[in-house]
């Protein structure tokens, strides 16, 4: 079967064995690989209602057609799991060569229960699977693993996903990291670190084989000149860190959790500042053209990779102004294997808690908005769990419920999970994709910003249109992160659909037409729903935080531009009949068959028997 | 939802509001912002161009090409009326602006950013 291999490797840590499974060619033609076969391998493997760090919750690792193509961007996997954060799915991507890697094991998911008694590695080579005990390797960071690793399998080639400490530690938005980059929203971290598994080794002389290479090539090269045109110059040029400063130019910039969305010294902190002062060098993953990858030097002389998002998380979010203070920040998140945006959310509120007299043991760090060096202790004790960071490593929601006092007020998240640096205030249709995104407030798996930033809506006001356009936005996404290709490639297309079907069609040799990518890209999202359905989801759970919802932006050109319940009502209501589903949110049955879902017909997607309470 | 007079008020502070002109053949002055790539392309912040009253946003478009040629092939099209494909232009941190032909305001604040916010 070109572009995939029809297999799924199994890894049980608790007996210690493995076996590959036989992949149905039907399932791959539904969800193809990415995020959309992990969705699919979930919903099979994971117990309903399970605990998501224990033993029985299934760590997948997916590949997908396009990876090891030679496709632009596309290098890439995706992990899937329950999250421990959320309760709901974690979906994560990351990219590079480890990803290149698993495909050429001649796997297309890697699939991982149960619990190893000791600290232990998987080296993955050819048929083999191998369990080293990893005492040696307690605490190390994710470059420290990867290098004895390489070592001590003898395999100096071998490409290594680990955790950090903070995932040892179980801290429920840890992630899991390869070369420098992060599978890293939702936890999935935790979750390897709660089966007692340091780190994944994979090594593969697999070769990936496409059904006309001739055209694929064409592709290849075509895709190849056009990620090198004028749409992904900001990538090229500043990446993703370029977005801080116009963010708060348009009122839109997250500031001291939430109460501003402007920052006094987004100049110090704006990626074309840092590009003056602090450039190091530019990196990308393996087989990308773009190379959207910033190093910057810290004042410790150390490089630090920066993404806006980190940027705007561990600086305005937390107030802090100092850019040395923001790459330690960012530095110790990527060695304790810290989800950035998590990080700084839940000190964010641990800031704001500490302001109001609350949380005095985060008192006794120096916890205020603005001080760099307290930032640094916390991260600390949250990825060791130690005092007060035990509470905080278990994410600002639950945190807020342990702290009580009406803290949840000022816990920035959706379903568990962190806001990204988007102020929903402002862009009133990315306040809509936060809202419901099944993995929680995620910038990733819709990009419903692009409408605000379009001028083709206004981006103070919402409606119940925005729903068609966060639906459009959210499966398109299901297909990119399933097929994989990076998003910022998502602009050098003329008409993705076709375009992408014309690549499926050349690698796999399917008879693929955009349409019916058009409906993959439905069906991957649906099940992600129905999975959360599965896993209690509510209505309720489609909403944004109190104070979004009663306090105006005080600040810059959307001072005074306020998100009203019926306004969010309008638009979450615009989304589920968009999407065809019930007036709660819930999938009804004739949509599930429609969409061809059959791993869900025996289990509870259907709407409860009484009417839920409104939000 | 927004009542009327946040909105009122909103714009009001944006400054967005047409000022009113000085005569039919004067000149207006506004102020163009770069950001991102523009900026780094540029080695410039911002630029303020001196323009005919009703000028549209393709004249602003060829002035700034005028003052800043670098810009021409990479941020702004080589016919200097519009922005190349991944530019976008936004006026006064507010509106988004969808078409060249689109008047300029005196005292407006003219954003040339990336179109493409992903982070």
């Amino acid at each position: 079967m070109p572009g995939f291999s029809g297999r799924v490797l199994h890894i049980d840590l608790t007996s210690g064995r493995s076996a590959h499974h036989e992949l149905e060619e039907s399932r791959l033609r539904k969800y193809l690989g990415g995020i959309g076969l992990g969705t699919s391998l979930l919903y099979d493997y994971a117990p309903e209602g399970v605990d998501p760090l224990s033993p029985e919750n299934p760590l997948i690792f997916a590949s997908a057609p396009l990876v090891g193509t030679g496709l632009t961007t596309t290098a890439k996997y995706a992990v899937v799991t329950k999250s421990p954060l959320t309760g709901f799915i974690a979906d994560s991507l990351s990219s590079s060569h480890f990803a290149l890697e698993l495909k050429c094991l001649g796997i297309d998911a890697l699939v991982i229960t149960g619990r190893a008694p000791t600290l232990v590695y998987a080296f993955v080579h050819g048929e083999r699977v191998e369990i080293h005990a990893a005492d040696q390797l307690k605490g190390k960071t994710p470059e420290e693993t990867q290098s004895f690793i390489r070592v001590d399998s003898e395999c100096p080639t071998a490409w290594v996903a680990s955790i950090g400490i903070a995932g040892e530690n179980r801290v429920r938005f840890a992630t899991i990291s390869n070369e420098g980059r992060h599978a890293g929203r939702g936890g999935v971290g935790a979750v390897m670190g709660a089966k007692n598994l340091k780190a994944i080794a994979l090594s593969g002389d697999r070769e990936t084989s496409v059904a006309d290479p001739r055209q694929v090539n064409a592709i290849a090269e075509s895709l190849r000149r056009r990620s090198l045109s004028s749409v992904t110059t900001k990538y090229r040029l500043v990446g993703t860190v370029a977005n801080l400063a116009l963010f708060n130019r348009l009122g839109a910039l997250p500031t001291r959790n939430f109460q501003q969305a402007t920052f006094e010294s987004a100049d110090a902190l704006s990626g074309e500042s840092l590009t003056e002062t602090s450039f190091s060098r530019r990196h990308g993953c393996a087989s990308c053209s773009i190379r959207c990858e910033r190093l910057f030097a810290s004042p410790a002389g150390e490089e630090q990779r920066l993404e806006y998002e980190t940027l705007f998380a561990l600086g305005p979010l937390c107030g802090i102004r100092d850019p040395g203070f923001v790459l330690a920040a960012a530095r110790l998140c990527d060695r304790y294997g810290l989800d950035a945006i998590s990080t700084g959310g839940t000190l964010a509120w641990a800031t704001e808690s500490v302001e109001k007299g609350l949380l005095p043991e985060a008192a006794t760090l120096g916890l205020r908005f603005g001080d760099g060096e307290a930032v640094l202790a916390a991260i600390g004790t949250i990825a060791n769990r130690e005092g007060v960071g035990a509470v905080l490593a278990e994410g600002s929601k639950r945190a807020a419920i342990q702290t009580g006092r009406d803290s949840g007020y000022w816990a920035m998240q959706v379903k568990g999970l962190e806001l990204p640096g988007y102020d929903p205030r402002s862009l009133k249709t990315m306040a809509l994709g936060l809202a419901v995104s099944p993995r929680g407030a995620c910038h990733n798996r819709s990009g419903a910003y692009e409408a605000d930033f379009s001028g083709e809506v206004d981006r103070f006001r919402g409606d119940a249109g925005r729903g068609a356009l966060v639906v459009a936005s959210e499966d398109f996404a299901a297909v990119l992160d399933s097929l994989i290709v990076c998003k910022f490639l998502r602009k050098c297309f003329t008409d993705f659909y076709a375009e992408a079907a014309e690549m499926l069609a050349g690698v796999t040799g399917w008879d693929y037409t955009g349409a019916e990518l058009r409906r993959a890209g439905e069906r991957i999202h649906t099940l992600k729903k129905l999975f959360n359905i599965r896993e209690r989801w509510l209505p309720e759970d489609d909403w944004l935080p109190e104070r979004l919802l009663n306090e105006a932006l005080p600040t810059g050109v959307a001072a005074g531009v306020r998100l009203s319940r019926d306004e969010l009502r309008e638009m979450v209501g615009g989304y589920y009949e968009a999407r065809q589903w019930d007036e709660h949110g819930f999938v009804p049955e004739w949509k599930v068959q429609e969409l061809g879902i059959t791993t869900t017909a025996k289990d509870g997607h259907r709407c409860p028997a009484t009417k839920p309470d409104e939000p | 939802m927004n009542a009327p007079a946040d909105y009122a008020e909103a714009l009001q502070r944006s400054s967005h509001a047409p000022v009113p002109g000085p005569g039919p053949h004067a000149s207006i002055q506004c102020i163009v912002e770069l950001f991102g790539a523009a900026r780094f392309i540029a080695h410039t912040r911002e630029v303020t161009l001196t323009l005919p009253e009703g000028a549209t946003f393709s004249l602003v478009y060829a002035s700034l090409a005028e003052k800043l040629p670098i810009l021409v092939g990479r941020v702004i099209n080589s016919d200097r009326a519009r922005l190349m494909d991944g530019f976008a232009c936004n006026v006064n941190g507010l509106d988004f602006v969808r078409t060249p032909t689109a008047t300029v305001n005196a005292g407006d604040n003219i954003l040339v950013l990336s179109a493409d916010a992903g982070g």
